[in-house]
């Protein structure tokens, strides 16, 4: 019996076209995808790189993981139409009562219907496996082949996945009866794995995370986000820990579900229910009729009418009746009430800087809730659309509405409401969910505009072309299945058009100009544009939904020729005349989109891009060596007109030729404003090319050795469309810097920094930066190469309520033409880097000594006013007792609206709203690092460390800057704030190094050559800093640095380097301590420390004598992470380990580690805190170390490098904790 | 009124001619639509609601061309499929103040008032605020009389409605047509032959997508006066099958048979004469065309 059920529900999949189409589309994405991800489509778009295998074992798992989301989503289809497909056509009542057996019935459809889904999901396999033999795949990018990775990734993944979400889609369509609920149960698991993916950014939550996501990715990208590239690229897909305990969770999970629906699996004919408001379930019969009579029938004279708005009329009664169904069904309020514990929980694990929370602001909630939740209401919008669609059809009642005397309009217009409104009513959900974290903070000021004007008039509307779009694809095919495939392929789809080289806004459905709140800017200048394109989709789904209007189904159209003969019927002038109507409409506002970005303005696509970098650097790379005058002095009247976002600057450049010989040619580039230029001597233009913004001068008579020379010249924006603003002026917060106006010579920041896409257009590889020992690269510092230090003046006109400052004191503040006019002047030579803002700001003041310090801040940004102020007041006190003086009278901080960072100016910093202002540190011993106050510290750092010590632009420059920086403010925080937080700083810069050298694009330096990498100059060179003052001592790390500025700072070419700061280290530093420059500065090397064993003993005199083993090892690695134990003249440590096959391998070591004993102690608040018995560092040289250590008290936690000091992957093994009864546990 | 329907055809995908050049006029009054299940009922009883399109011919009320004017007819048109179901759910009111506003009727007051008074005629009105969904077979049809009703309607289509309904639930559905007939067209399709000759004064019988005959049910029986002729026989009938055009045959309760044939003139051996009634018409007709088939 078993047998014949399922060969029958086997081989009936086979019979219709569904399968096939299926099967088609899943091996095309399939290949799509990981054909595009191997870069086989470059011949039409840019050019896709990575140091990563496409297919590396890991690789292989996440794009087929990626792939089988979508696949997943077909499950119900699959599954949940074996069994519902009974009850649709009321086999059930029959079937249910033949003698079957229950055994083989259950058995018979589950295991065919999961045989089928295996066999889709290999497609997928063969898809990613065919999409890397693509023709013109780059083949630096292609590992070798195995089939161990697709064997690991269906064992442990698929298989277990096709069980899990069969057994629940199986269970959840049988006692629903309702395969939409098998959709929404589909949807609600995605929805936790995105909490999953969410949680898994916050290290606290890493292991529920893990445990979390039901199809075991994110236990994945846990286990593997330390990996290195090395790693990464050959590595098998690991199976150990969390993984193993994700997969037994869930695949318990799915059988236990299938045990238990197959228990309570009956053939019963009346489901079990599944609506929530059950009023009437019972069938009614009534006794009270009476026997055949004869009755008089007299209906009353009611009115008629058949025109427009009772059609309307009755749209609004369907959509009433659509809307109650969808949303007084069980998924329904299921899904709901899903989705806000869903957004509870991204606001309670997201949003946290070093682990730190964002103030719940309204603005905070609709970014993070926002993101989510919109694609969640997508996908509920693809399933009920096509549900209320094929509803009358599905309830058989269509034949008493299709006869009735209502226009098709009248229906399509009402399914296009219910939908609508019920995205209207899932929106409030992330309101409600807002305001409830907002009170659970003690957060009152809910902004409900906000909330409102984000979620509805910018959310919503942005849903509307695929509302409209639905339509018609429901309305094309009647099959629902069919349809949800179709619109989910037709959106995933959409999202692969700019890998395959359409690039254009326009011409991809629903795309164009996206906005994003700000506090301080609102949506900004671009809402204009947002509307524009979300007008232009609009018209393109009502063109749609038009179509879907003269197509609509009404009666039983049996056969293609039926339908088409009625759609020709009701194609008639009205019908026609609207169609058009919106065509037209739609295609214009197409063409003047169009019009404007490629006529107008000039789109380049990301290959024309390629090509013009590529170009540029071959017709101008001649001149990187060509002498050029440089910038001696800038002056410049900024007017900006916030209202109209628009800016004219006139400016002067001093240039003197600094050079021996003479220069008769200038190079004069921009970055986005063609600047009018002029000088005080006689000049042509030989050459002006707009593509590449570059405009050569040759001087009448050349500039000679010494002569200086007046550049003047304007900027000022051409006439800002509706499209695009052509100025960085914005209404409330412009921010630019000296990057908007014309540079001089050579700028090689333009050029292709990859590899294969040099190779591509026939360019040598390039080193990202230039050596330190590069002679003629030291000639130029980091921040410019066409300047050394400048005078510099500047006035800055804006509106009447904003302030504008750039660098420099405040000559005089004036009112003229109804406008406002600031001059700045700075008193001594600064860098030619400087900013402009102007805001309607509120302004604190405050004075360190002599030091007038201020912050511009947005008016309700006034949460940390005064920890930036502390910051301030903290950081000039150390700063200049430790280094030397302050060069400046003043310090000011400017908020500024999105950007994501601070930037220091000479005595000017801009310093985004995000980053501090808004975030809500916690001082007591649970909270995080105030990073407000450490980032401003940072900033203030830079004063000395990059606008008095600024490095050449070599390898290496951005330690000196940037990694100085962010010590001498550790150093601030750690005074303020002591040892804990400390720790806390540093685990998070330890984690940040660890997860981004993962993702590393050329190569890993060490840090003495970073190469402008964040991950290294800021968050391993924090560590490497903190390191060495303990190591050497803060005193003497100190001097060295104080001894540094004496000598290097406001140098004149050539600039100094990370070489010179390193051999003064170096000679500073005992010899014993020196081999920790070579591993953590010229070296990348990195530690497992461990105890493994711990053990204690009361002496019963007030002493307890504990006994530690602890292993270390230490390993170097090369480029792309690839471990190395030994170097040319040593070899390798090695320890046998029982138990282990291979011994364990470490660097030769020599190395002093803290080894540390914690107990505990009371602070003035009575709370337990940590108290150091014990710490001190011991002299390593082999892997195992014993220890027996005395103290006084008694211990409960003992470690090696228990602070964290060293670079670890697995710093929490650091410690461990003692029990009571002396043994480890 | 006159429904007249001309030259209208129908061949489905699989092959089958649902509809063979069929040529109709319908008069005010009941008329009854029989024939087997099969005949093209149904797909004609569709086509002249506007539910379907045929491949050639017209269908006219009166001035209205249905084919082209569907909305036209739709406003006069009552229609009760063989089949239907409602959205789950929802209540007899509710559905039924939907149905009165698909069917034009605006104001909230009117379509109380009509609603109500259908309800009330079809005995609904106790369970008006039950869901439809959960009604029995007989008051799902009752229901299915009531949103049929709610436009009063000039031309009224009901498909093979009786089948299923207790005899009591019968008799009271077709007292209803009967009187909603009055200076109406009521057309009602049935394999019953007792709901035809009950009540229709005028038929057609249908099979295979062919009108076999068209005529009043009394002028079809009288036709046949004379040529019917029965007879109680014992064990086989498979004699009288072979010479006698049989039109068909009956168990007594004591395991005898009667048989009844058609003969023009009196084949004696025991036959006596019968009085002709519809029964014998139909199924003389069909006998008649599949005899015409097997040639």
């Amino acid at each position: 019996m078993f047998k014949k059920i399922f060969l029958f529900e086997f081989n009936s999949w086979f019979n219709k076209p569904a399968i096939y189409i299926y099967a088609i589309i899943t091996l095309g994405l399939s290949m799509l995808f990981m054909g595009a991800a191997s870069g086989a489509f470059d011949g039409s778009t840019s050019t896709v790189s990575s140091l990563k295998y496409v297919n590396s074992p890991n690789g292989v798992l996440q794009a087929i993981l990626g792939l089988s989301v979508y696949l997943f989503l077909l499950f119900p289809v699959i599954i949940g139409a074996a069994i519902h497909k009974d009850f649709k056509y009321n086999v059930h009542k029959v079937m249910y009562s033949f003698p079957f057996d229950k055994k083989a019935y259950f058995w018979g459809k589950f295991l065919s219907s999961i045989s089928i889904s295996l066999i889709l999901t290999m497609f997928v396999f063969i898809g990613i496996y065919a999409g890397t033999l693509m023709p013109g795949v780059n083949a630096e990018m292609i590992g070798p082949h195995h089939i161990k990775p697709y064997i690991d990734t269906f064992l442990i993944y698929i298989f277990p996945g096709i069980i899990l979400f069969g057994a629940i889609i199986f269970a959840v369509v049988t006692y629903s009866r309702s395969v939409v609920a098998g959709f929404v149960m589909m949807i609600a698991i995605y929805v936790i794995q995105g909490v999953a993916d969410a949680a898994l950014q916050n290290n606290d939550y890493e292991t529920i995370a893990a445990m979390a996501d039901p199809f075991g990715i994110t236990s994945n990208i846990q286990h593997t986000k330390y990996w290195t590239i090395d790693e990464q690229n050959n590595n098998a897909i690991p199976f150990s820990g969390l993984i193993i305990w994700n997969r037994l969770l869930w695949t318990g999970i799915g059988l236990l579900i299938l045990f238990w629906s197959y228990m309570t699996f009956d053939f019963k004919v009346i489901p079990k229910g599944w609506r929530i408001f059950n009023r009437n379930k019972d069938r009614l019969t009534s006794s009270r009729y009476q026997l055949a009579s004869i009755q008089k029938i007299d209906l009353p004279e009611v009115k008629r009418s058949y025109g427009f708005v009772q059609n309307l009329k009755s749209a609004l009664h369907l959509t009433k009746l659509d809307l109650g169904y969808i949303v007084k069904g069980g998924p329904f309020i299921v899904i709901s009430v899903l989705g806000l514990l869903v957004i509870l929980i991204t606001f309670l694990v997201s949003g946290f800087m070093f682990e730190t929370p964002t103030l719940p602001t309204t603005k905070e909630m609709i970014t993070r809730a926002g993101r989510t939740f919109y694609i969640f209401i997508f996908l509920l919008t693809l399933v009920y659309t096509g549900m209320i669609i094929n509803r009358k059809r599905a309830d058989n009642i269509y034949q008493l509405e299709d006869v009735s005397p209502t226009f098709d309009w009248s229906f399509v217009v009402s399914k296009f409401m219910s939908i609508t409104l019920m995205q209207g009513i899932l929106f409030l959900i992330p309101i409600i969910a807002g305001i409830i974290y907002q009170v659970y903070n003690g957060y009152y000021n809910f902004e409900l505009n906000v909330y409102f004007i984000d979620l509805y008039a910018i959310r919503w509307v942005q849903l509307l072309p695929w509302t409209l779009m639905c339509i018609l694809i429901y309305t094309l095919i009647p099959n629902f299945y069919i349809g949800l495939v179709t619109t989910l392929v037709l959106f995933v789809g959409i999202g692969f058009l700019d890998r395959l080289g359409i690039e254009q806004d326009v011409f991809t459905y629903n795309n164009g100009q996206s906005v994003s709140y700000s506090d301080i800017s609102g949506y900004g200048w671009y809402l204009k544009a947002f509307y524009f394109y979300r007008l232009y989709w609009i018209l393109g789904g009502l063109f749609f939904a038009a179509l879907g209007w003269i197509m609509w189904r009404r009666g039983t159209a049996s056969s293609f020729k039926d339908w088409r003969k009625r759609t020709n019927r009701n194609f008639t002038l009205r019908s026609g005349m609207v169609t058009c109507l919106f065509s037209v409409l739609f295609l214009s506002m197409g063409y003047c989109i169009y019009y404007h970005e490629n006529v107008i303005d000039t789109f380049l696509s990301s290959k024309e891009e390629e090509i013009i970098r590529a170009d540029f650097e071959k017709k101008f790379n001649y001149f990187e060596t060509k002498t050029q005058p440089r910038i001696i002095g800038v002056k410049a009247n900024v007017e900006l007109y916030p209202e109209e976002g628009n800016l004219d600057v006139t400016g002067s450049y001093f240039l003197a030729n600094k050079t021996n010989e003479n220069i008769d040619t200038l190079m004069v580039m921009y970055a986005s404003i063609k600047p009018e230029v002029s000088f005080d001597r006689k000049a042509s233009i030989v050459l002006m090319d707009t593509t590449m913004n570059v405009i050569l001068w040759a001087f009448d008579e050349a500039m000679a050795s010494g002569d200086t020379i007046k550049m003047e010249w304007v900027v000022k924006n051409k006439e800002n469309h509706f499209l695009h603003k052509y100025s960085p002026v914005v209404e409330n917060g412009t921010f630019f810097n000296h990057g908007e106006f014309p540079s001089i010579g050579y700028q090689d920041v333009v050029e292709l920094q990859d590899k294969k896409t040099r190779e591509k257009y026939g360019l040598k590889d390039k080193e990202r930066m230039p050596l330190p020992t590069d002679t003629l690269a030291i000639q130029n510092h980091i921040l410019s190469n066409f300047s050394d230090w400048i005078s510099f003046e500047i006035t800055i006109g804006t509106s009447l309520d904003q302030i504008a400052m750039a660098p420099g004191n405040l000559v005089r503040e004036w009112e003229q033409d109804g406008r406002k006019y600031f001059h700045y002047k700075m008193k001594r030579p600064m860098l030619n880097f400087y900013n402009v803002c102007s805001a309607r700001y509120a302004v604190k003041k405050d004075k360190w000594k002599d030091v007038e310090l201020s912050i511009l801040y947005h008016k309700d940004h006034d949460f940390n006013l005064d920890r930036m102020m502390l910051a301030l007041k903290d950081g000039l006190d150390y700063y200049t007792k430790e280094f030397g003086p302050y060069q400046y009278d003043q310090l000011r901080i400017l908020e500024v609206p999105r950007v994501g960072f601070a930037q220091s100016f000479a005595n000017t910093v801009p310093f985004s709203e995000n980053v501090g202002f808004v975030a809500k540190p916690d001082d007591g011993k649970e909270g995080g690092v105030d990073y407000t106050y450490a980032i401003t510290a940072h900033e203030l750092a830079h004063q000395w460390w990059g606008h008095q010590v600024v490095s050449a632009g070599t390898q290496g420059a951005t330690m000196v800057i940037e990694s100085l920086s962010e010590y001498s403010s550790l150093k601030v925080l750690e005074k303020r704030y002591g040892k804990d937080k400390m720790r806390k700083f540093l685990k998070n810069a330890l984690d940040k190094y660890l997860l981004f050298r993962s993702t590393e694009r050329k190569k890993e330096q060490p840090l003495v050559s970073v190469e402008n990498q964040p991950y290294i100059h800021y968050n391993k060179g924090s560590m490497v800093f903190y390191a060495l003052s303990d190591y050497i001592g803060e005193k003497k790390l100190n001097g060295v640095l104080s001894d540094y500025i004496d000598s290097v700072a406001f140098q004149d070419p050539p600039y100094t380097t990370s070489l010179d700061l390193v051999s003064m280290i170096k000679e500073a530093t005992p010899d014993s301590f020196l081999y920790v420059i070579e591993d953590m500065f010229e070296n990348i090397t990195l530690y497992d420390n461990r105890i493994t064993e711990v053990v204690y003993n009361d002496n019963g005199d007030g002493t307890y004598t504990v006994d530690i083993t602890a292993h270390v090892t230490k390993y170097r690695t090369d480029e792309k992470g690839k471990q190395q134990f030994y170097n040319q003249d040593s070899v390798t440590t090695t320890l046998k380990v029982k138990g282990q096959n291979r011994p364990t391998r470490s660097f030769p070591l020599a190395d002093y580690i803290d080894v540390g004993v914690f107990g505990l102690t009371k602070d003035k608040n009575g709370d337990d805190v940590e108290k150091e018995l014990y710490l001190q560092k011991h002299k390593i040289t082999e892997i195992e170390n014993k220890y027996t250590i005395t103290v006084s008290e008694e211990p409960k936690e003992v470690g090696i490098d228990p602070y964290n000091k060293l670079i670890d992957r697995d710093s929490n093994d650091n410690r461990r904790k003692v029990d009571k009864k002396g043994k480890a546990e | 009124m006159l429904l007249s329907i001309l030259n209208l055809n129908k061949t489905y995908k699989n092959g089958v001619k649902a509809l063979n050049n069929i040529n109709l006029e319908i008069n005010t009054g009941m008329f009854g639509l029989l024939g087997p299940n099969g005949a093209g009922k149904s797909t004609m009883m569709r086509t002249i609601a506007t539910l379907q399109d045929p491949d050639s011919g017209s269908i006219h009320l009166d001035d209205i061309d249905v084919l082209n004017d569907n909305q036209a007819l739709r406003r006069v048109l009552g229609y009760l499929p063989q089949e239907f179901g409602v959205y789950p759910g929802v209540s007899a009111t509710e559905l039924l103040h939907y149905f009165a506003s698909l069917k034009g009727i605006s104001s909230k007051k009117d379509r109380k008032k009509i609603v109500d008074y259908v309800l009330d005629i079809t005995n609904l009105t106790d369970v008006k605020r039950r869901h439809v969904s959960g009604y029995s077979g007989g008051m799902k049809q009752r229901f299915g009389i009531a949103q049929m009703l709610l436009n009063n309607p000039k031309l009224i289509i009901v498909d093979e409605p009786t089948a299923g309904l207790d005899p009591a639930e019968r008799k009271r559905f077709l007292n209803i047509l009967r009187e909603i007939s009055q200076g109406h067209i009521v057309i009602f399709s049935t394999h019953i032959v007792e709901d035809v000759s009950e009540l229709c004064s005028d038929m057609a019988i249908m099979n295979q997508g062919s009108i076999l005959l068209r005529q009043a049910p009394i002028e079809a029986a009288a036709a046949l006066k004379g040529k019917i002729y029965s007879k109680r026989i014992e064990g086989d009938i498979s004699t009288a099958k072979l010479e006698y055009n049989l039109i068909s045959s009956s168990y007594n309760p004591d395991n005898s048979m009667n048989v009844r044939i058609y003969s023009e003139s009196n084949p004696g051996l025991g036959f006596t004469i019968a009085e002709p009634d519809l029964e014998d018409v139909y199924f003389h007709h069909l006998n008649t065309s599949r005899a015409l088939e097997t040639v």
